[in-house]
């Protein structure tokens, strides 16, 4: 009897723990994200309307706009792929700081890599070329012309060169 | 006996590929800069395109979407505009009035929202009572056949597809009907 009330002791205890466990406060879903977390986001983001300017430190209307729904997406739980994701479908590729390495974008990534080994691979031809082309010939000796100070001065001149 | 041919001298075969190279990218840089001071179409053939609509603000065209190639035979009039853009506040009404008043004479309005939140898009449109055909420029693929640097824009297309007039600023109803009362009457 005791076995059996022991038994059920310990089984109202694992209910109650998986009851309190269960009743575990979760964040509440509108919490507000700080602004931190909102640029953390935001820094890899960019508005067309301010080109070249990250929306965490872009201050049009339109960007203080986009943070906002940035921040509201966090608060719905959105992880920052998600909210990326969201951007990209909705306004363009032109919101990211970079351009995807995949599909039609992939040749951006791809292009210039291919020209410089392209353009190595000629440049190391022509300096291979240049390094076999045989040296220019040295002048024959001059033939001794009879004149002693013609030949006096071939010889240091020979000698200077 | 013939002496064999002389061998042809001349520049050597990666020369040309080189030089090739260098005008293909120089072609690429000119292209580049060309499309990007390109500026917006005040004549020709209107850029195609499809705007997914708003829920609620089809201008009672009775669709979710509308293609502008569609509208052939009518009177198009393409308003840019985004809720965070204070110029466009100034001509909402204006436009709101003149469709009202051009609905039932071949005149279609669509408005496009412009790299824009939706909440604060469909709240713009209630707080100016806006009911003509509205959506959102979804992947910003619209604006940039137009060409457009800024909101508010408006373009006109004639009945034959083609751009009958342009302006980058807040337009009013009076030079706007003005233009419609004159396209509607062209053939």
């Amino acid at each position: 009897m005791k076995r059996i009330a022991l038994l059920a002791s310990v089984m109202i205890g694992l209910w109650l723990a998986t009851s309190a466990s269960a009743q575990t406060p979760t964040p509440p879903p509108d919490a507000r994200p700080s602004a931190d977390d909102v640029n953390r986001v935001a820094a890899n983001l960019y508005c067309p309307v301010c080109e070249n300017e990250p929306l965490d430190v872009c201050q049009t209307s339109a960007c203080v706009q986009w943070k906002a729904q940035i921040a509201q997406f966090l608060a719905e739980g959105k992880s920052e792929s998600e909210i990326v994701e969201i951007f990209v479908q909705r306004y363009g590729l032109r919101v990211l700081g970079e351009p995807p390495a995949t599909g039609a974008t992939l040749i951006l990534w791809i292009g210039p890599i291919v020209a410089a080994l392209v353009g190595g691979f000629f440049v190391f031809r022509i300096m291979r070329r240049m390094s076999r082309r045989p040296a220019p010939a040295t002048s024959a000796p001059a033939q001794p012309s009879g004149d002693e100070y013609i030949d006096r001065v071939e010889r240091e001149l020979q000698q200077r060169l | 006996m013939n002496e064999p041919a002389p061998i042809p001298s001349g520049p050597p075969r990666s020369a040309f590929i080189a030089i090739g190279a260098i005008v293909v990218f120089v072609l690429f840089v000119a292209w580049g800069l060309s499309e990007r001071n390109a500026a917006q179409p005040v004549s020709g053939p209107a850029p195609d395109f499809t705007l997914e609509l708003f829920d609620g603000f089809d201008g009672g065209l009775g669709a979710s979407s509308v293609t502008l190639s569609d509208l052939r035979g009518q009177v198009v009039v393409i308003n840019f505009w985004a809720s965070w853009c204070i110029p466009c506040e100034e001509e909402a009404p204006a436009l709101e009035a003149t469709w009202r008043a051009y609905r039932d004479r071949g005149v279609v309005f669509l408005g496009v929202d412009w790299t824009d939140n939706y909440g604060d898009a469909l709240a713009y449109l209630r707080r100016f009572n806006i009911t003509y055909a509205n959506g959102p420029d979804v992947g910003t693929k619209i604006g940039p056949r137009y060409r457009i640097t800024g909101v508010p824009e408006t373009f006109v297309i004639d009945r034959n597809g083609n751009v009958a007039f342009f302006k980058p600023l807040p337009i009013t109803q009076a030079e706007l009907s003005g233009l419609l009362d004159k396209l509607i009457a062209s053939p």
